[in-house]
């Protein structure tokens, strides 16, 4: 195991990294709309096979095909909710979920609709890896990890400097308060989605990069990313930034820790021999912390109490 | 003769779903909880219907074993909306059913693992015994909601205050149901497994709950007789669609999507307008005298 260590901790920021860039306009939607949009996750799939759509089929240079994947997937976000999620503000959070569901459900199909569920892969050529302290990095992993980075850091200023971020920090505080200082809290929505949206579209085209492109990988990480979202507790930006590096780190390290140790008290009992969590329950290691969250802290670890 | 045996085929899995919609219909429709998560009854019951008649049981006493089992696992996931409302409890319970679905993956040993699990017993007149056990889970749950328990079930679904303030246990209330929920939707698994003969863990994607869902909000939640209405358009739909391929110049795989995508819009569209479905639930008034 150590000497994979600096594979796995290359392994877990990635999926942290993913993690983080798709959960960012959850928590934000989730925290200023009040419910769990279930069709967040299909718009990175979406983005992805915009940037397939014309990367592949178009022939566009790679980042022009994720910078357009991104608007237009942002942009498709503000549609939905002008044209869907708008009208159900004041009528609780379950029609909107429930909602919410169909629409992921149609968008999931919508795409195996129009590009096949066989699996894809962008125009890039494949590299081998540079090997960087002891793990192999390949150049698109180096490129997704400074891509989020870079995004993340933007989001930060965006919000802690501009009159727009501080005007986003007052609708998630307390709404009311803020249309009464006059913010238009309608537009501030509208840029919610935008760029949660486009960030989630910006996600899937970085996790199409890194492995390959698949209708159901929408349904594959949202339960994660709602896990990354939960632990980090609703509407707090930079939790969901933690949650993801918790959980990719737990999820990578997780199938590799052996918890006869603990159960052994440390080598003061003999009572199992080795005890670790079997590498085909991997996937079922988020949802399983999502249970326990949400059981015993739905306000999330870094604790900023909305709660039900 | 092939008319015949596809109607057959139809009534038989519409009084299968009509039953595991009935289900979801009490939990959400009537209790007001929100289970994403409703397949693993269907998962518990099938699986205890194929494993309990490769040992040899007869079916009579497998769809009783099946019922109690997921009756069971109802009560088990009661604990769970012990203290979670809403949305919370309805991410849970989405991922809960994932991770049923994971264990019989991934567990060979029980019950055969993704390769599934086979058996070889036929009930005779099947498809009569299934509409018959339709009209029954749907008195049954009629007898329920007009009980002393259903009236208190109803003040629950609008929030749990009220049924506090007049000193009901809601917790326990939000128990029985789960349990009551659990016993239908574990019948409708088995029904299930002795329709197909064959199980397997792709039988219970998260999908499958999904489509009873639109079967609930497409004909109204917490009316019976919408939800039975609900399952009978959705599965000529979709059952129906499979011969489109005959006149569609489109591949089976894209046909198999756009249906998806009419189911998903067909959800959108209906809580965009008519929110309490096609034949919302009817509120009884009391006369006070």
């Amino acid at each position: 195991m150590y000497l994979m260590m600096p594979q796995l901790v290359l392994n877990s920021l990635i999926t942290s990294a993913e993690l983080a860039i798709v959960g960012l306009g959850l928590t934000m939607c989730f925290d200023i709309l009040k419910f769990a949009n279930f069709a967040h996750t299909e718009l990175a799939v979406m983005g992805a096979y915009l940037g397939f759509l014309f990367n592949v089929q178009l022939n566009w240079s790679l980042p022009l095909s994720f910078l357009l994947a991104a608007v237009l997937t942002g942009l498709f976000g503000m549609l939905t909710d002008r044209v869907v999620f708008k009208r159900m503000r004041e009528i609780g959070d379950v029609i909107p979920m429930i909602t919410s569901l169909g629409l992921s459900i149609a968008m999931r199909n919508g795409v195996r609709a129009i590009w096949g569920s066989d699996i894809r892969v962008y125009n890039v050529e494949l590299s081998a890896g540079t090997r960087l302290l002891g793990a192999y990095i390949t150049p698109s992993q180096i490129w997704l990890l400074s891509i989020v980075f870079v995004a993340m850091i933007g989001f930060h200023l965006l919000l802690k400097r501009t009159k727009l971020g501080k005007a986003m920090r007052a609708t998630s505080d307390n709404r009311a308060l803020a249309e009464a200082s006059s913010i238009d809290t309608e537009k501030v929505v509208l840029f919610v989605w935008f760029i949660g949206a486009a960030f989630a579209g910006l996600g899937g085209c970085m996790i199409g990069w890194d492995t390959q492109l698949d209708p159901m990988m929408g349904f594959m990480i949202v339960i994660p990313v709602f896990c990354a979202v939960l632990l980090g507790g609703i509407g707090n930006v930079y939790g969901v930034m933690l949650g993801a590096l918790i959980l990719g780190f737990v999820q990578n390290f997780g199938i590799f820790f052996d918890f006869g140790g603990i159960i052994n008290l440390g080598g003061a009992l003999q009572i199992v021999d080795r005890l670790m969590i079997p590498v085909d329950y991997k996937p079922a290691i988020p949802f399983v912390i999502l249970v326990i969250i949400l059981l015993f802290r739905p306000s999330g670890i870094m604790g900023k109490q909305k709660g039900k | 003769m092939e008319l015949f045996s596809f109607l057959h085929y139809w009534v038989t899995i519409t009084a299968i779903y009509s039953i595991f919609a009935l289900s979801l219909n009490f939990q959400y429709g009537h209790g007001g909880l929100v289970n994403f998560g409703q397949v693993f009854f269907f998962c518990f019951g099938a699986y205890t219907v194929a494993i309990s008649a490769n040992i040899g049981v007869n079916p009579t006493v497998s769809i009783v074993l099946a019922m109690g089992v997921s009756g069971f696992v109802g009560y088990l996931m009661s604990y769970t909306a012990r203290n979670m409302g809403g949305t919370y409890w309805g991410i849970a319970t989405l991922s809960v059913g994932e991770i049923v679905r994971l264990v019989f993956l991934n567990e060979d040993w029980l019950a055969g693992g993704a390769n599934g699990i086979s058996f070889d017993v036929k009930i005779p007149y099947f498809a009569t015994l299934t509409v018959i056990l339709t009209v029954i889970s749907f008195g049954f749950t009629k007898m329920v909601m007009h009980s002393p328990f259903g009236r208190v079930l109803k003040t629950i679904r609008e929030g749990d205050d009220l049924p506090l303030s007049l000193g009901k246990d809601v917790f326990n209330f939000k128990k029985k149901t789960m349990v009551i929920g659990g016993i239908l939707g574990g019948l409708a698994g088995a029904l299930f497994a002795y329709q197909k003969q064959f199980i397997n863990p792709e039988d219970f994607f998260p999908i499958e709950t999904f489509i009873v869902w639109a079967m609930v909000v497409v004909g109204g939640r917490g009316n019976d007789m919408g939800t039975l209405f609900g399952a009978i358009i959705v599965q000529i739909f979709y059952v129906g669609t499979r011969f489109a391929k005959d006149f569609l110049p489109l591949g089976g795989d894209t046909l198999a999507a756009l249906r998806m995508v009419v189911i998903g819009l067909l959800i959108v569209l209906i809580m965009m307008y008519r929110s309490k479905g096609l034949i919302p639930g009817k509120r009884r008034i009391y006369k006070v005298e």
